[in-house]
């Protein structure tokens, strides 16, 4: 039964894969009316999928609150939580409405930020701890490194207007041109999986594991 | 105790309490230091200005929580320079599932729907799952895809939105974001029809988008806080950026002289063995 | 019928693809197994668990917080379950305890799997602890950054690999690994998240390398076979770099004007 339902997915991936791409090269009215109403398909399918990553989250904190599994009181307010955001947006009818505006910025927001925020501290950390000029390459990076911030932050400009120029050289020449080679390695990569994934070489997104 | 023993022992404390200084003390008493316009930031301000009436600027975002002090001072920028162009239509749509409690709190903020009409200067579609699907389906047919705005109003009630169905009718396309939509907006509006994009984004994005830019896909990159700061001073219209750029210069400066720091004392240690 | 500025962007998609299939065939089916490079990285898996091992603290594994089914990581998130094999074998090998952080659902009864099937295969099967060795943290990238930061602390790990697509939590989570004393291996594609590993990690694993240690270790032959091809497909592209350059310095745009779409 696995088996019949892994070539049948297969085959509708190719089929669903061959139909998008040659809708981007072709110019065919069948084929793009196709290819809109599969792409409108995707954005419906995606929208259940939050929905059940919703149901997954409760039925895996649910678990381990009546296991009492490790750190279950946190399982608990994490649900109570979710039941608070669903009901205000279901009651107000909005995410939008000033209710959960509110609970939005008492909750998520500070907690959001400031985890995000920590970067700073620790970028602070690791600027002392590990930009050690110990090799030629280290030393490199750390110079590249300070004009870089020297061009972004407007004291750079204040202290020389040469420090900011020397970080925009490094910047269009060194930093494009790096990216360039890594954007066209992930392009090629991510072509590759798409086509392992097409012919059914890849079987994790089918739900098998190798 | 020297600064060495101190830092060995306890250097992310004092390191942390420096930092905190460094941001704090410039937010109570600003230095005013000149924020100068770099050349992203100025591209997509003249594509902007270039704009004319009856011109279709959809703007992206996936604004949330965690990025929102980087990208919704651009985001804000952005839009009261599109709310100052007459006739310019506008369509807010967004890519995250916070998106449109900012996108809300940005009209309103700008006092939007009291400066133009709803439906027929600007429309806010909400949040569409799907990420790039959701991308490829505003720019085949967005009729075809969604049926109502952000608010559940119907689309065919919204006169700006019957002149807009698909990519071909976009002017520009801003993103706002720190997440791969900037990428798929490449894919599917610049890549199929050729529509120009800009984007707004956090610092450490600008990299990649940076090697798009120079490739003349892109017409302009809003780079994080001070890309914001630049924008503000160019509507001259002042707010948070600005007020954060002299902590920014002082923190980057704390973390040069932290790298020099640690540097000189690896190098003086080598000496004394 | 072909759309104007299509023809190119076909006509590569079609010779990119035709390398890689055809790569995939003669791998797949052991007619030519290209071989890889070794990584020093790869060295470094065995080093840092070794180093756990003799400390008698844990190992800690993250692939990452995106899903198999992103569009831009998931070669990346699965290139971090192959090393996962690799370091859950090792992990049972030297007798230290390991330790999985899982961020994505979908992710997680893959890497229950693999981590089962190694202890499995090393003969310590009831070592495997369910809901234990291998644990779901939270969907949420901060979430799981503080469940995965909290679990370095309280357990004092002395080896953390951090694979797979982070985005960024990156930097906290290694630093908190070298705040811990643990030696870190890492590696993504996310260009952004690289400059992080790099400043805070023993080893790093750049963009490809970290697919290619997959394929590596992997023993399917079929993941050498797609690094190659994908190597075949870089090659043609500096071709077209270097000749285009040529042209372009020479005043000729036709290259590009072909490219444009």
């Amino acid at each position: 039964m696995a088996g019949i339902w892994r070539s049948v997915a297969s085959a509708a991936l190719l089929i669903i894969s061959m139909v998008i791409m040659l809708d981007f090269a072709l110019k065919n009215a069948t084929l793009q009316a196709l290819a809109t109403d599969l792409n409108n398909w995707a954005v419906v399918v995606a929208a259940f999928a939050l929905g059940i990553g919703a149901y997954s989250l409760i039925l895996r904190h649910g678990r381990m609150i009546t296991r009492k599994g490790p750190l279950w009181p946190y399982s608990i307010i994490l649900l109570v939580t979710m039941l608070v955001f669903v009901v205000t947006g279901l009651v107000t009818g909005s995410i939008t409405s000033p209710q959960y505006n509110w609970i939005y910025s008492t909750i998520v927001m500070p907690v959001s930020s400031s985890l995000y925020g920590m970067n700073a501290f620790f970028i602070a950390s690791a600027s002392y701890r590990a930009f050690k000029a110990k090799s030629w390459e280290a030393l490199v990076l750390l110079v590249a490194a300070i004009f870089l911030m020297l061009k972004n932050a407007p004291i750079g400009a204040v202290i020389s207007p040469i420090l900011p120029q020397i970080g925009g050289e490094i910047w269009d020449f060194a930093t494009a041109t790096g990216m360039r080679a890594l954007l066209i390695g992930i392009g090629i990569g991510t072509l590759a999986l798409g086509l392992r994934v097409m012919i059914g070489q890849e079987k994790t997104p089918l739900g098998g594991a190798e | 105790m020297s600064l060495r023993e101190v830092l060995n022992r306890n250097y992310k404390q004092v390191i942390y309490i420096a930092l905190f200084l460094s941001l704090a003390i410039p937010l109570i008493s600003p230095i005013g230091l000149p924020v100068p316009v770099q050349k992203t930031t100025l591209g997509v301000y003249n594509k902007i200005e270039s704009l004319k009436s009856g011109d279709v600027a959809v703007i992206g975002s996936n604004i949330g929580a965690a990025i929102y002090a980087e990208v919704y001072p651009q985001y804000i920028a952005v839009l009261e320079h599109l709310l100052r162009k007459p006739g310019v239509k506008i369509v807010l749509v967004g890519h995250g599932i916070e998106a449109p409690i900012w996108a809300e709190r940005a009209l309103n903020e700008l006092n939007a729907p009291n400066r133009k009409t709803y439906g027929v200067d600007f429309v806010h579609l909400g949040y569409i799952a799907g990420e790039e699907a959701a991308i490829a389906g505003l720019c085949r047919d967005i009729h075809a895809l969604l049926k109502v705005d952000h608010g559940g109003r119907p689309l065919s009630d919204l006169p700006m939105m019957n002149n807009i169905r698909n990519a071909k009718d976009f002017t520009i396309v801003i993103d706002f974001t720190a997440s791969a939509d900037s990428q798929y907006w490449l894919n599917q509006a610049y890549a199929s029809y050729g529509t120009a994009i800009g984007f707004g984004l956090t610092a450490i994005k600008v990299p990649d988008a940076y090697a798009y830019y120079m490739a003349g896909q892109i017409f302009g990159i809003i780079e994080s806080l001070s890309g914001a700061a630049q924008y503000e001073n160019l509507i001259h219209k002042p707010g948070m950026a600005v007020t954060g750029m002299d902590a920014q210069s002082l923190a980057h400066l704390l973390y040069i002289a932290l790298i020099l720091l640690g540097n000189i004392f690896i190098v003086t240690q080598r000496r004394v063995k | 019928m072909l759309m104007a500025g299509k023809a190119a962007w076909a006509l590569i998609t079609f010779v990119f693809s035709a390398l890689m299939l055809l790569m995939l065939y003669l791998s797949s089916k052991k007619i030519y197994i290209p071989q890889i490079r070794e990584h020093p990285g790869v060295h470094a898996i065995s080093e840092a668990v070794g180093r756990a091992a003799e400390m008698g603290r844990p190992v800690s594994f993250s692939p990452g917080t995106s899903s198999l089914y992103d569009a831009k990581y998931a070669g990346d998130t699965a290139a971090a379950l192959t090393l996962l094999n690799a370091v859950a074998r090792e992990a049972v090998k030297s007798g230290s305890k390991l330790i999985v952080g899982i961020s994505q659902p979908t992710v997680l009864p893959v890497a229950q799997a693999i981590v089962k099937t190694a202890y499995t295969m090393e003969g310590k099967a009831e070592e495997y602890v369910e809901g234990d060795t291998v644990r779901f943290y939270s969907p949420d990238q901060w979430g799981f950054a503080s469940s995965y930061m909290g679990m370095m602390y309280r357990e004092r790990v002395a080896a953390n690999f951090l694979f797979g697509g982070h985005a960024a939590e990156a930097l906290i989570l290694a630093e908190t690994g070298a705040t811990v004393g643990a030696m870190q291996v890492s590696g993504s594609t996310n260009v952004y998240q690289l400059p992080m590993f790099l400043v805070s990690c023993d080893y790093t694993l750049i963009g490809e390398d970290q697919l290619a240690a997959a394929a590596y270790l992997s023993p399917d032959p079929a993941q050498k076979g797609t690094v190659f091809g994908q190597d075949l497909a870089k090659l043609i592209c500096v071709v077209l770099i270097v000749i285009g350059a040529i042209l372009v310095t020479a005043g000729s745009k036709i290259l590009s004007q072909l490219l444009a779409s």
